[in-house]
């Protein structure tokens, strides 16, 4: 049976989650995102509602993340490279 | 404001995996993910990552210096030149289906190192810097050459610690294979596919070859015991062996770790088993009962411990940075600088993938040959992509510190290695295998922690191997 979460777009944070949706795509296998005005749909024929908005904090919080660390982190790896 | 190196994966409903760059992690739940990412941090979340490594805060240089040091912990480090897999002869006497190595029939004159190449090989041994070698002699079957194995060991005696792995299918021991066998030095790596039809089918194609392949291996388990002798069974995905058996084939041995390799990608198996191209999630499916069936057998008889190899690699990865020195799943994965191919007609490869891509006709990856050297423009090229850290994808991945970068294994299975990262065989592999070890490690179950802890090498089974922040 399918499972479906809905997760509203909070406007100043829409690009995050546009980028947190495409990315969940590869990195969990058999879910479909789909993007609406203000929301974006997950949905699973072998993952539950729970698992799903797990998948989806976890994935919205990495991307913020990503995006915290993504300078100081490259800095660091370029200062190993050196 | 801190810096939280962190990265976050869902582990299934209301668990969070959180890995920090320099490979430390917690499970957690989704509220507290949630607050790290939109710094709504609670009084108390502060100091259990900093205490994990997982935050440096503003003006820590300490925090900072750890952090740097965490990162180059995981990475490669430079290495000179120690690990040689040579091919003294392509020629082989057998056919198997799912050969990678594009071989040469026996009675083929041309596919032996010639007296030049010997001798060019042994000055390139003079020419190695360190006081450690090793070296694994690939073929073709290289027992066929007895005579240049020995030229290559006895060249090898300037080194301080010597290690040498003849990869052969043990159809042929004689009085010119034996001795070489006896230096304590040399170890033995062969096929061994599971029950006696199973190993038939794919590779011997006789009874009469099977059965003397079946005795050869026990007579020199018999002559120098199980830990000389290292057998690897190459699985058809499409049609597995049962567990057990494949299992009790190597028990019955005396060998207690099993490799399980699928069919790989490379020489006839790209024609014969065309399917080998992508692994399939049955496939991966096989691979956990596989790896539980051990856990269940290890629990039953902690007289022995039995290990599916690359699993434990991989965990090992996990915790114990630089404990392996796998070169397929390493990071940054340096190409032709610390161990080397050298082919039956002298030219070189940075990988035996890269020779079999080579010789199948599929793209030409050589870097240079052992005449004039390897120090070539082409490796410069290979190794500018030779890392994970400028990935988008692996950026964002929770595995990066564990994982790897194969380009070779991306230009066998797509011809390039700017493929989408998550779009890659390597990449799915990886993610399936860290997701089923974090799985494991967060189980609460003795039997598991028993067998985690014995494949970490650990000397008893801690109460638990993961953290985990409420």
């Amino acid at each position: 049976m399918t499972a479906s979460a809905q997760f509203e777009i909070d406007g100043e944070l829409r690009d995050l989650a546009l980028s947190a949706a495409q990315w969940l795509c590869g990195f969990y296998s058999g879910i479909r995102v789909e993007l609406q005005s203000d929301a974006i749909l997950l949905s699973a024929g072998h993952l539950d509602r729970d698992t799903l908005t797990t998948i989806w904090t976890a994935a919205l919080a990495n991307e913020r993340l990503h995006a915290s660390a993504r300078m100081r982190r490259a800095a660091a790896f370029e200062t190993l490279a050196r | 404001m801190s810096f939280l190196p962190l990265r976050a994966r869902a582990l299934g409903q209301d668990r969070v995996l959180c890995v920090a760059d320099g490979g430390r992690f917690f499970r957690t739940a989704p509220d507290f993910v949630e607050r790290l990412g939109f710094d709504r941090r609670a009084p108390d979340d502060q100091p259990f990552l900093i205490d994990q490594g997982c935050a440096i805060a503003p003006g820590d240089t300490l925090g900072e210096a750890a952090y740097l040091y965490a990162l180059a912990e995981r990475a490669t480090p430079p290495a000179a030149l120690d690990y040689l897999i040579l091919v003294p002869t392509l020629r082989c006497n057998l056919s198997c289906s799912y050969c990678q190595v594009s071989r040469a029939p026996v009675a083929a004159p041309g596919f032996d190192w010639d007296a030049a190449t010997l001798a060019a090989v042994l000055d390139a041994i003079d020419g190695l810097p360190g006081t450690r070698i090793k070296i694994e002699f690939q073929g073709g079957e290289p027992t066929l050459r007895p005579d240049l194995l020995r030229a290559v060991i006895d060249r090898c005696a300037r080194f301080e610690t010597r290690q040498f792995v003849i990869c052969t299918n043990l159809q042929q021991l004689d009085d010119r294979i034996l001795p070489l066998f006896d230096d304590p030095e040399v170890y033995i790596s062969t096929s061994l596919d599971g029950d006696a039809e199973t190993h038939q089918r794919n590779r011997t194609a006789s009874a009469g070859a099977t059965a003397q392949f079946r005795a050869n291996l026990e007579a020199v388990i018999a002559r120098y015991g199980p830990r000389k002798v290292s057998a690897l069974p190459t699985v058809d995905p499409a049609d597995p062996p049962e567990i057990d058996a494949l299992i009790d084939s190597y028990v019955g041995l005396g060998l207690d770790s099993i490799f399980l390799r699928p069919i790989n990608y490379q020489g006839f198996a790209r024609k014969r088993h065309s399917a080998s191209r992508e692994q399939s999630d049955g496939w991966r499916a096989y691979h956990e009962r596989f790896v539980r069936a051990l856990i269940a057998r290890n629990w039953a008889d902690r007289s022995r411990v039995l290990e599916e190899t690359y699993t434990a690699i991989c965990l090992r990865r996990i915790f114990q940075p630089g404990a392996d020195r796998h070169v397929d799943l390493r990071n940054p994965n340096p190409l032709g600088k610390d161990y080397i191919v050298i082919d039956h007609d002298g030219t070189v490869y940075p990988t035996d993938e890269a020779r079999m891509l080579s010789r199948s006709g599929v793209i030409d990856l050589s870097i240079g040959d052992v005449f004039s050297g390897w120090e070539t423009e082409r490796r410069a090229l290979l190794n500018r992509h030779a890392s994970n850290y400028d990935d988008p994808a692996c950026q964002r991945c929770a595995y990066q510190p564990f994982c790897g970068r194969d380009l070779v294994d991306d230009i066998a299975r797509y011809g390039r290695i700017d493929l989408p990262r998550l779009e890659t065989e390597f990449c799915r592999r990886h993610l399936h295998l860290f997701d089923f070890l974090f799985e494991l490690i967060y189980e609460d179950d003795p039997a598991v922690r028993y067998s985690l802890s014995r494949w970490l090498r650990l000397d008893g089974t801690p109460a638990a191997l993961g953290v985990t922040h409420p």
